[in-house]
């Protein structure tokens, strides 16, 4: 441990000397980046899972970071040697509290270091210690995840960002590309563009194609408020049965970076004894996962990972709207929190209309509205509100 | 116990047929709280520059298409959903339901076959009925005096 870091974390220790915990960027003096967040999709690893925590780039000089744990005092749990994981060191330590006599409830860990402190020992507490020194990174890039409980196997994954010091800026809004209507693996409707009075909607994009399934295509152009024109409109026929699958994704800093949007939801304008509201149907959020076992198996209540629509790292990913078999069979839709199926087969004849919302964790929202007809009858009676 | 489900039952029963007494409702009389309507207009053509029904009329020789505009006398600032019931000849054809934005003076739409065959000869009606939210139900609209509700296909 370098002379420099143990004097600094002495002086530390005798300013915090105090059971409340005080938290830090992991690179000191680095910039507040990250480059993919808890939920991004990794199909590339084997079993394909969500990632469980934050990217922090290094810097693009020699590429060579300290690396702090994020609490001033920690015990080291695990470390695992780079030669046997192939990605870098990994690093899992137990939180305390500044002076040491309390073990907090959380913990975290570190991924990717080329290079660790030679003399970490496992089972050992330190207080305001680097845990690395001007290393450098399996891909340039210092993965963190934060725990809760830490000591249990099989851990929940917190969103880093619930902590403050982990929070970065972000002002750019999640994209939303594209929506797909299933309209064949989950239903047997007819799909088609809807025209009326003197609108002509360039909605379709067309079909996407492949592994038995067929999806509809539909444009999703940057919204103006108040103007529903803008607006991608089909006419559902057949048996109605559609779901949909957004493709999009987030950015945090610029728009090379790839993330999950912290929260998307489905609502449908409906009437009931509240009024007319949006009803909200599906929603799944990125607070957490569990345990391994999750991480594993749930990537597919949230993406689609079937053909043509297989979700890959970056961007545009899939996202289904509807819940799909596992979550229905009874596994827990750990990030999914609200699990009601839109059925289009069971609407009203006539116009409909859908809000998707895309959020991140700064409460950038983008929507996308999506009109619809439903027809059971011979007839079609196609309609819109005019303001003037 | 025996007179109390009776009881529930009577007014299950009874709302139910309130439910569907409003789905096929067609007196003129309706809710005086909601937005009655001012102005019932048909036509066969459109006008692109003020989004406007064009070649209006009540009667028509077969076409494939008929454009209606529907005007409210008064502009109310919450959305509410809107049921159209259409008849031929006194017999039901459909109904098709629309959710209106708030701030929505006029809703304007167009009645066909999907497979795009003529309307058959005959009198067509619309009602229009509104989504209460207090019985959960659809109440017929109040029409202004003189607001016509028909066009002939000849």
């Amino acid at each position: 441990m370098n002379r420099v870091a143990i004097i600094f974390s002495l002086v530390v220790a005798l300013l915090f000397a105090d059971t409340t915990a005080t938290y830090f960027w992991p690179i000191p003096g680095g910039d507040k980046i990250v480059i993919s967040n808890l939920g991004d999709y990794r199909p590339e690893t084997s079993p394909a899972h969500f990632h469980a925590g934050i990217d922090i780039p290094t810097d693009t000089v020699d590429y060579k970071e300290d690396v702090w744990t994020i609490t001033l005092s920690f015990r080291v749990d695990t470390i695992i040697h780079k030669d046997y994981t192939g990605i870098g060191y990994i690093v899992k330590v137990q939180h305390f509290s500044n002076d040491t006599t309390k073990e907090l409830s959380h913990g975290s860990r570190y991924i990717h270091m080329n290079d660790i402190e030679p003399d970490l020992q496992i089972g050992s507490v330190y207080i305001g210690d680097l845990i690395s020194y001007q290393t450098t990174f399996w891909q340039n890039h210092l993965h963190l995840d934060y725990r809760r409980p830490h000591s249990l196997s099989g851990s929940n994954v917190i969103n880093p960002f619930v902590l403050p010091i982990l929070q970065v800026d972000d002002t750019l809004k999640p994209i939303l590309n594209h929506l797909y209507v299933d309209y064949s693996c989950h239903g047997d409707a007819d799909v088609e563009n809807l025209n009326f009075l003197s609108y002509e909607f360039d909605t379709l994009y067309g079909d996407t194609m492949g592994g038995g399934i067929t999806f509809t295509k539909l444009k999703l152009p940057t919204e103006s408020p108040d103007n529903d024109l803008d607006d991608p409109h089909i006419l559902i026929s057949g048996n109605r049965k559609a779901r949909f699958v957004l493709g999009g994704h987030d950015n945090f800093y610029s728009t090379t970076d790839r993330g999950a949007p912290y929260e998307l939801s489905l609502f449908l304008f409906d009437a009931d004894s509240l009024g007319v509201r949006q009803k909200s149907y599906y929603t799944l959020r990125f607070d957490s996962l569990l345990g391994s076992p999750d991480e594993v198996h749930q990537e597919e209540d949230v993406y689609h990972v079937s053909a043509p629509l297989i979700s890959d790292i970056g961007a545009p990913q899939y996202y289904r709207l509807y819940p799909c078999d596992s979550v229905i069979s009874g596994l827990p839709g750990c990030v999914i929190t609200g699990t009601a199926e839109l059925k289009t087969e069971d609407l009203d004849e006539g116009m409909h209309r859908i809000k998707i919302y895309a959020k991140d964790y700064e409460n950038n929202t983008k929507t996308a509205d999506v009109h619809f007809y439903i027809r059971k009858s011979d007839w079609v009676d196609f309609c819109r509100g005019f303001k003037e | 116990m025996k007179s109390i489900f009776g009881l529930v039952l009577v007014i299950f029963v009874l709302l139910i047929l309130q439910c569907g007494k409003d789905e096929t409702e067609d007196e003129e009389t309706g809710i005086t709280e909601l937005r009655p309507i001012s102005e019932i207009t048909f036509g066969s053509g459109w006008n692109d520059a003020d989004s406007t029904v064009a070649d209006t009329g009540r009667t028509f020789s077969p076409i494939d298409t008929i454009r209606y505009q529907v005007k409210f006398d008064s502009v109310v600032g919450n959305w509410f959903m809107v049921k159209k019931v259409w008849k031929r000849n006194d017999t039901l054809l459909f109904s098709s339901v629309v959710l209106i934005p708030d701030g929505t003076k006029r809703i304007c739409g167009e009645i066909r076959h999907y497979d795009g065959q003529n309307l058959e000869t005959g009198t067509y009606k619309i009602s229009i009925l509104y989504f209460r939210a207090d019985t959960a139900c659809y109440d017929s609209a109040k029409y202004n005096t003189g607001v016509n509700r028909n066009f002939v296909i000849q």
